[in-house]
């Protein structure tokens, strides 16, 4: 079905993508193929190959021969592959042509001029394969994250394409919406669609894949079959930088550690406009200081609500946090509290990384600057413009910036998104050395591994409210797996 | 799209966005606008929009009954000046209700569709298109660098807004464009892996078509004016 002979491929201009080396592999029809590595090792470069982005919208120098279907996709043009290929991207922001979820689905096919008969039969039967119904004829910018990419995997088996092709697809999801995704995929495969995954989370894939390609620096280096693959040790899989094949496998290794200060937070309640019921209610929690607290929840637990109240973003709350015996209201909280966001793009403002930090001191002091920039190990960067960053780098740079305005909350709202194994790990001992420097630092995550690499506590939310909180040590840690593994 | 609600082809929508500005540029008489005005809310109220075609109604009602009473004193400055900012307001009412009528109860893909059925070239089709998919999520973006900016104490109150206006807009206009270059690049790659560029015809899976009641709206409006223009 998918046959690349000897290709290499280098991007042309800045692009952080890396290129792929003498790639030679074979994918037969109703195959799953998982394609994985570190960030960098061209894993998303060898799927945009096949969907024929390659050479069509990312230029480049591309030698051997891709054949796909038996077409080149650089001969041919890019409409006439998508009626083979069908494409899922990372982000589910920023792959929706239409504002409306029923528009979405029959966008692919309207391109290829089926008739309106014909794309009405085929989006219902996808609808019921998929079970979209709730989410038909929507505003796509009202759905959750999980939501869109459901619609997104929806429109591309609407095309009814032999081949697709994900990238990342989990990246940006919940446990749950990872268990739908999961579903969808092996109804698929069901179907005897040939299917290419590029993912780094790779326990979802584990009993749905056929094989399993693993990149190194652009280079395949490794081909295992699907019986094989169950033989790889975790440790094998974490010399190679990958994530495990199982939550179950999965270890406790953030340190336990005594801590007697509290923060104490009173009257936490919110609700959203035209919401029928409290978005977060708390009247009384009491949480360690400067620890690392997991927030975890599902999708509309009120964990977003529970940083922005926190943080001081909303006005309606009334909440009071008591830190070191100062009752603190939302504008002293603002003033306290630092978010780094999903999205770091958001975050920042200025033309090199060094001011970025300088803008967050009350007194700026190049010196200064530097030595939060060196505890952050980007020191090299400071003259370089935030813009040509890696999104880890970024990360980073946002994490300087708080520590530059000497914050004492520091809220991280998924820090680990789309995040391989070696980064996942820097983020967390980056974590902990922030405790460490008496900052107390909340996180939001679904990411179970980042959580056990550094997590002191966890509060779990339910409808807003409060149903479990405990100290992360080896007692209580299966019970933070069981919420992961439901 | 729910049932229970009349739905009108965007055409006609169009048909009355251009009356009004019809009316705003040629005097017809007072007699005529208001006749299109309350047909105007009619319609709301038969399309779902209850609330804006009875308060519409009785703001436009009133605002001729003051204008009436005001231009019985037009004697002194004061009077004048009130005299003219209420038939100002008169004026441009019918242009903002149709304005509204047009934009609030048709889908993008609606207007796309018609587009496509007027035999709009694609190169204008695609561009509108995406810029009706840039809104909301400029929109989202925005409120993100807003809560940002206040976490590094810029901006943070109106204050400060004033005092460093252009700071502020650089502040919030260089994470923007980031931000849009970022999901430009991503729409782009996936709708091309989609087929967008298939020069050959496009099909269009929402339905747009001339009912009886768009028919009913054209007669109606025309013999308004057949009646009552130039009166």
């Amino acid at each position: 079905m998918i046959d690349l002979n000897n290709v290499s491929f280098n991007y042309v201009g800045e692009q952080r993508e890396k290129g792929l080396k003498n790639i030679n592999l074979h994918i037969k029809k109703g195959e799953v193929v998982l394609l994985c590595g570190a960030s960098g090792c061209g894993k998303t470069t060898l799927t945009r190959m096949i969907n024929g982005l390659i050479p069509h919208f990312y230029p480049g120098e591309l030698t051997g021969e891709v054949t796909v279907d038996g077409k080149n996709p650089a001969k041919i043009k890019l409409q006439e592959l998508a009626q083979t290929v069908g494409s899922v991207f990372q982000n589910p922001r920023s792959q929706f042509f239409s504002t409306n979820t029923t528009a979405e689905m029959a966008f692919g096919c309207e391109n290829q001029g089926i008739e309106p008969v014909i794309i009405r039969e085929r989006i219902n039967k996808t609808v019921d394969e998929l079970k979209l119904d709730k989410l038909m004829n929507r505003d796509i910018f009202q759905l959750s994250g999980g939501e869109k990419q459901k619609i997104a995997c929806g429109s591309v088996s609407v095309t009814q394409n032999d081949i697709y092709v994900l990238d990342e697809p989990s990246s940006n999801l919940d446990i749950q919406a990872i268990e739908e995704l999961k579903e969808q995929i092996s109804y698929w495969k069901k179907a005897g669609k040939t299917i290419i995954i590029a993912e780094h989370r790779l326990y979802y894939l584990s009993e749905l894949v056929d094989r399993f390609i693993y990149l190194q620096e652009g280079r395949i280096t490794g081909d295992y079959r699907a019986e094989k693959l169950k033989k790889i040790t975790t440790e094998k899989l974490n010399k190679m930088g990958l994530r495990p094949f199982s939550l179950g496998q999965i270890k406790l290794t953030a340190k336990e550690k005594n801590v007697t200060d509290k923060l104490i937070l009173k009257d936490f309640h919110f609700q959203y406009k035209q919401a029928e019921r409290a978005a977060l209610s708390i009247q009384k929690l009491e949480i360690p200081k400067n620890a690392v607290i997991a927030i975890i929840g599902h999708n509309g637990a009120g964990k977003s609500t529970f940083a922005r109240c926190l943080c001081g973003l909303e006005k309606k709350n009334q909440g009071k946090l008591i830190f070191e015996k100062k009752a603190l209201d939302r504008k002293a909280r603002l003033k306290k509290s630092y978010l780094v966001m999903q999205d770091v793009n958001h975050q920042l403002f200025t033309e090199s990384v060094v001011d970025e930090v300088l803008l967050s001191m009350k007194n700026p002091v190049a010196a200064t600057a530097h030595r939060y920039l060196e505890q952050m190990g980007i020191l090299e960067l400071a003259s370089v413009h935030p813009l040509s960053l890696s999104g880890g780098q970024k990360q980073r740079v946002a994490i300087a910036s708080a520590l530059a305005s000497e914050k004492e909350l520091v809220v991280f709202d998924e820090p680990t998104s789309g995040l391989d194994l070696g980064h996942m790990q820097a983020v967390a001992s980056c974590l902990t050395a922030l405790a460490a420097q008496q900052k107390s630092i909340f996180v939001i995550s679904h990411d179970f591994e980042l959580l056990a690499h550094c997590c002191d506590y966890v509060i779990q939310l339910e409808q807003g409210r409060v149903v479990k909180q405990y100290s992360l040590t080896h007692e209580s840690f299966p019970e933070l797996m069981a919420f992961f593994r439901k | 799209m729910t049932e229970g609600k009349m739905q009108l082809d965007p055409r006609t929508k169009l048909f009355l966005l251009l009356i009004a500005n019809f009316l705003l540029f040629f005097h017809l008489g007072v007699r005529t606008e208001a006749l299109f005005v309350i047909f105007l809310c009619v319609l709301l109220v038969l399309s779902g929009k209850s609330r804006t075609g009875f308060l519409g109604a009785v703001f436009y009602v009133s605002v001729l009954y003051v204008s009436n009473r005001v231009m019985a004193h037009n004697q002194t400055n004061f009077w004048a000046i009130l005299g003219l900012m209420i038939t100002f307001v008169e004026k441009f009412f019918p242009c903002i209700l149709a304005g509204f009528f047009a934009f609030t109860t048709t889908k993008v893909s609606e207007w796309i569709a018609s587009m496509q059925k007027l035999h709009f070239p694609r190169h204008i089709i695609i561009p509108l298109m995406v810029l009706f998919r840039f809104f909301p999520t400029v929109r989202a973006d925005y409120h993100h660098i807003r809560n940002a900016m206040k976490f590094r104490g810029i901006a943070v109150t109106v204050f400060d807004v004033i005092k460093q206006p252009f700071l502020t807009i650089e502040y919030i206009f260089v994470p923007l464009l980031m931000s849009a270059t970022n999901t430009a690049l991503d729409l782009s790659a996936s709708s091309l892996s989609r087929g967008i560029s298939a020069p050959t015809a496009h099909s269009s899976y929402t339905n747009v078509e001339f009912q009886l009641q768009d028919w009913l709206v054209w007669g109606s409006i025309l013999t308004i004016f057949a009646l009552y223009g130039g009166r």
